[in-house]
């Protein structure tokens, strides 16, 4: 732990107040920001007092709003369900991507990609967005039952099924590719690799209607998933159905995680950078992890978003690439830090 | 008031208790003595409804357990199981007061909150609320979910409070503290405690009765200062008579 959240303040609503405060105008600073950059720049000042010629509001409206709002939908996603497998799987190392219910998903669209069909307008969205959903609930449910099995959620365990299961669907999605025509695998490349290019309101609204209610149902579950951190025998005695709490968690989890996947692709490291970062300044109450974490993750995603679609222009980096990039050494350095002491 | 009629467990075809009949009244401290691996843990597992009995039937009260909620059940009974690790940044007020807000849908009260602070007050840990709980030493840590756990069941004027070994981690003085506690919620609010112990000692001088476990059954049962007595003890746990000191 770092040294300065040794004695954490008590406080409980200025904490709250505190983290607030200091995590939400850093959204809406990257959100101005990324809304005036890009090919057609516009001002902020324009932004705030409605005063843009034409051009300007028909790429507002027409380009750069959705996709802001789709970056922010996706990262809230992508943060909270990092966050809820944390506590769920009791190991601040668990994050849908690491431990395979991402592949799971991406291999569940990639099969609805290429035996269906590209995905177009509502229906197929949220028909990738179903495909998505049960692969990413089937293998939650493997990897819970896993855990089970070896007797305890233990790192190691975890760790290792997530690599079987992700060598599992590489596999799974290598025999797709191998199938899929030009077409089908330009489209599914880099769908892989995660972007948020092309995005449109009809992707923000799917997106939204999942994620938001996500979001809510998490924020309720946040005092039960404290106490689950007791382990399951305790939370039962303090008459918490730990079954049904599970269930409902893995539920919306991968909801929200099929959602993600179904629209962006694979876009990793942000399920567990986010929640940590949250948690070694503000603590580890679920209260204020998960709104948090909703809101951090729509920061930090939209703003991956961003470069990625600036320092290369007019090429577009894919945002996933980004986030792995930034994410990897992350990922090592808690690691080392994991094994050098206790989190 | 809590009453075990003859309660067997068998876990995949072994049974680990068999015909085990206790009652605890109101204002009792019984304690749970054995060798390792004689089915105290499990017998404290099942008294607390963790478990689904085999055989046999539990009453807390004049209801069987089966009749409770989960929840119902949570607010009569607490239990303190052998060291729980967080491997979260928590501080010891948050994980105090998970034992009263697991039942709530607001926040914490007013109410809570002193409760809490007196409950780590109590506890001699209300100095050390905003250190990080994984922090502590095992001792530590046992206090505040001793704290928690209290909380949990502290308006109750009957509660019924399960210990697992929860002495392990203590120094002396603290062992007796939490006997002290104990003894003052049977007097004062009539509390049932059933403990699991090792220190036989410790076992004759805070509790009023006494169960022996051997591989599933009970061996002895009776007042503590009759039933821990050098012949038992030392044909029980096979050692000379010479070897045993109680």
């Amino acid at each position: 732990m770092p040294i300065f959240s040794l004695t954490r303040r008590q406080g409980q609503i200025s904490a709250t107040r505190r983290a607030f405060i200091l995590v939400c105008p850093l959204l809406l600073v990257i959100f101005l920001f990324s809304l005036s950059i890009g090919a057609i720049s516009i001002p902020v000042q324009g932004l705030i007092l409605g005063d843009l010629n034409q051009l300007q509001q028909s790429v507002l409206l027409n380009i750069r709003l959705p996709r802001t709002i789709l970056a922010m939908l996706i990262g809230a996603a992508l943060g909270i369900s990092g966050a809820a497998m944390q506590g769920l799987f009791r190991n601040p190392l668990a994050d849908p991507g690491l431990i395979g219910i991402s592949s799971g998903a991406a291999l569940a669209v990639a099969i609805s990609i290429v035996l269906i069909g590209p995905a177009t307008g509502f229906l197929g969205l949220y028909g990738l967005g179903l495909a998505a959903f049960v692969g990413g609930t089937l293998t939650s449910l493997v990897i819970l039952r896993l855990s089970k099995i070896s007797g305890l959620f233990s790192v190691t365990h975890m760790l290792l099924a997530g690599i079987a299961i992700n060598a599992l669907t590489f596999a799974g999605t290598g025999v797709l590719t191998y199938l899929s025509d030009d077409q089908q695998l330009r489209a599914f490349t880099f769908w892989t690799m995660g972007s948020l290019g092309g995005a449109l309101w009809a992707q923000v609204f799917v997106s939204a209607s999942i994620t938001v209610p996500a979001i809510w149902i998490l924020v309720l579950k946040a005092r039960q998933l404290n106490v689950l951190l007791l382990g399951e025998e305790n939370a039962t005695y303090l008459g918490i159905d730990t079954v049904r709490l599970k269930r409902t968690i893995i539920v919306t989890t991968a909801l929200t995680v099929g959602a993600a996947v179904a629209i962006s692709g694979l876009i990793g490291f942000v399920g567990l950078v986010v929640p940590h970062l949250i948690r070694l300044l503000f603590g580890a109450n679920h209260q204020l992890l998960i709104p948090l974490s909703a809101i951090l993750g729509a920061g930090l995603l939209l703003l991956a978003d961003t470069f990625a679609r600036t320092i290369v222009s007019p090429a577009e980096l894919p945002v996933g690439v980004l986030t792995s990039l930034i994410g990897g050494p992350f990922f090592l350095w808690l690691l080392v830090k994991q094994t050098s002491g206790k989190l | 008031m809590l009453v075990a009629n003859n309660i067997s467990f068998a876990v995949s075809g072994k049974t680990i208790l068999s015909d085990v009949s206790l009652t605890v009244g109101r204002g009792e401290i019984l304690s749970i003595l054995g060798p390792n691996g004689a089915g105290k843990s499990t017998l404290l597992k099942c008294l607390s409804g963790f478990y689904k009995l085999s055989y046999g039937s539990i009453y807390l009260g004049d209801r069987l357990y089966s009749e409770f909620s989960l929840r119902e059940l949570s607010r009569r009974r607490a239990v303190l199981s052998q060291q729980v690790s967080i491997d979260f940044p928590f501080t010891v007020f948050e994980v105090a007061s998970m034992g009263r807000l697991a039942q709530k849908t607001e926040g914490l009260s007013h109410l809570d909150n002193d409760i809490i602070l007196k409950l780590l007050d109590l506890t001699s840990m209300v100095h050390m609320k905003d250190r990080l709980f994984s922090t502590l030493s095992g001792g530590e840590q046992q206090r505040v979910h001793l704290a928690r756990v209290l909380a949990q069941i502290w308006d109750q004027n009957d509660g019924l409070l399960l210990l697992d070994e929860p002495t392990s981690a203590l120094d002396l003085k603290h062992q007796f503290m939490l006997f002290d506690i104990c003894r003052d919620l049977c007097e004062k609010k009539g509390f049932t405690v059933v403990t699991v112990l090792h220190d036989l000692r410790l076992a004759k001088v805070v509790s009023d009765r006494t169960i022996f476990l051997q591989k599933g059954l009970i061996y002895a049962s009776g007042d503590s200062t009759a039933t821990i007595t050098v012949p038992i003890v030392s044909s029980l746990y096979e050692l000379k008579s010479e070897q045993v000191f109680i």
